[in-house]
């Protein structure tokens, strides 16, 4: 008898999981769904309350700080507007190489600011909450970025929320370039040390590329895949060695440290979406 | 069976609270690549205090919430946290399970428990090993300190919350009925 006592909770646990196993898949993602919105209120509400305390940090800051801060802006907004006009007549070039070419244009993409929620940076996944879902019509596979470059891709999409997948999750698999290089090299997250600001592995990296501490190499998007447009920075290679079969050369990337310190990010959210 | 339902919510709503701010924590500390994490507390008052059926039924519901948010399939860790209530629950009669002691100490032991088994089972397939490794080490020291420091506070949260529903735990007895 007190041998069966023993193994009641175990018996009750089998039971409670072999009941979970056949519980039909759309059952279960209701279930998910239903305590993901009904968690979800209380990281809004906290990020709400750090805005909240942000903004009361700042009105303590002196009269003097915030002119120099305008100022300082001011000059920023001149040197972007002279970047705006650049832009501009570099697109118009794109397009018209494009049509003298008849080459395929890169899809067209909506920007769409949003604060982050929550960072949740574990060994096993690297993932940011935003404050925008579908209710500002973002999507499942959009790229998302930030002033430093690329920060990953948004992996699920809920009512007033979104998750984020960052490229040093170790399930994010993508192909990049070298700056100034077309040949694409694989590029996976997942190196995520303690106290350390995250790498990245590489593989197949042609054996004429080298990259040293003293001169490393900057690594961008490809482009390839159409989920990320090309040329966003995705992170600096300092060392390379050959592979073990001798035909690449493998390496690490280090992402950008303000990965982790991300307040806001920018969803480029495709303006004419494939069907 | 409304004492039973009034004992999960409140231990529920306690849950959210601690996973709120762990939350905010992990938020927190992202910067410095540490991530703190504490099943162990989740599960020792319900596995120390309470009957077998509510303790499981709080403790299953709890992991369904922190699978909710986790992008793993859905119930897995609902199913390890039952597995330790199940190990703590046959435990507890041989234990002084009223002390808050034994709570911290049933704590830190899960926590400890539960991150060896997903890095023998998971730890392969995160690309980079012995980083991997490291990375679990540190947050395994962090979240153990944080148990400590945080366990007797949470206990006694999870007391005063039954006490306000007014489904106290039963005291007395070496064992649950």
């Amino acid at each position: 008898m007190p041998r069966f006592d023993q193994a009641r909770p175990f018996l009750t646990l089998g039971i409670v999981l072999l009941a979970w196993l056949v519980l039909p898949a759309a059952v279960k993602r209701v279930a998910r769904l239903s305590f993901y919105e009904f968690q979800a209120p209380t990281d809004v509400a906290a990020s709400y309350a750090r805005d909240l305390q942000e903004f009361w940090s700042q009105k303590t800051r002196t009269k003097n700080e915030v002119i120099e801060a305008a100022r300082d802006l001011a000059r920023l907004n001149a040197s972007y507007e002279l970047r705006l006009q650049d832009d501009a007549r570099l697109r118009a070039e794109i397009a018209r190489l494009e049509e003298l070419l008849r080459l395929p244009s890169y899809g067209e993409f909506r920007a769409e600011p949003a604060r982050v929620v929550r960072r949740d940076f574990s060994a096993w996944w690297q993932r940011l909450v935003v404050r925008k879902g579908s209710n500002h019509g973002l999507r499942v596979g959009s790229p998302v970025i930030h002033g430093g470059g690329l920060v990953g891709r948004v992996a699920e999409v809920h009512a007033h929320t979104a998750v984020v997948e960052l490229i040093s999750d170790p399930a994010v698999r993508l192909a990049a370039v070298f700056d100034g290089d077309d040949r694409p090299v694989s590029f996976q997250g997942g190196s995520n040390p303690p106290l350390r600001p995250a790498e990245a592995l590489l593989e197949y990296v042609p054996l004429d590329v080298f990259a040293t501490p003293a001169s490393p190499r900057r690594l961008v998007t490809s482009g390839l895949g159409g989920v990320y447009p090309p040329g966003l920075y995705v992170g600096e290679v300092r060392s390379l060695e050959a592979s073990t079969d001798g035909l690449f050369k493998t390496g690490r990337a280090v992402l950008d440290p303000r990965l982790g310190r991300l307040t806001e990010v920018t969803v480029l959210v495709p303006v004419d979406p494939a069907p | 069976m409304f004492r039973d339902t009034r004992q999960v919510l409140a231990l529920l709503a306690c849950a959210g609270v601690l996973a709120a701010v762990l939350g905010q924590l992990n938020h927190a500390l992202a910067p410095l690549a540490l991530t703190v994490s504490a099943p162990g507390l989740l599960v020792a008052f319900a596995a120390l205090r309470l009957p077998a059926g509510t303790g499981l039924a709080v403790v299953f519901c709890t992991g369904l919430w922190l699978d909710a948010a986790a992008p793993t399939p859905f119930g897995r860790q609902a199913a390890l946290l039952g597995l330790a209530f199940c190990f703590l629950h046959n435990a507890a009669r041989r234990l002084p399970r009223e002390e808050t002691l034994v709570g911290v100490v049933s704590a830190l032991f899960v926590n400890l428990a539960l991150f060896v088994v997903l890095a023998v089972v998971d730890l392969g397939s995160l690309p980079d090993t012995p980083s991997g490794a490291l990375r679990l080490l540190a947050d395994l020291i962090v979240s153990q300190v944080f148990t400590t420091l945080v366990g007797p506070w949470f206990l006694a949260l999870q007391r005063a919350a039954l006490d306000l529903a007014g489904v106290p735990p039963p005291a007395g007895a070496r064992r649950p009925a």
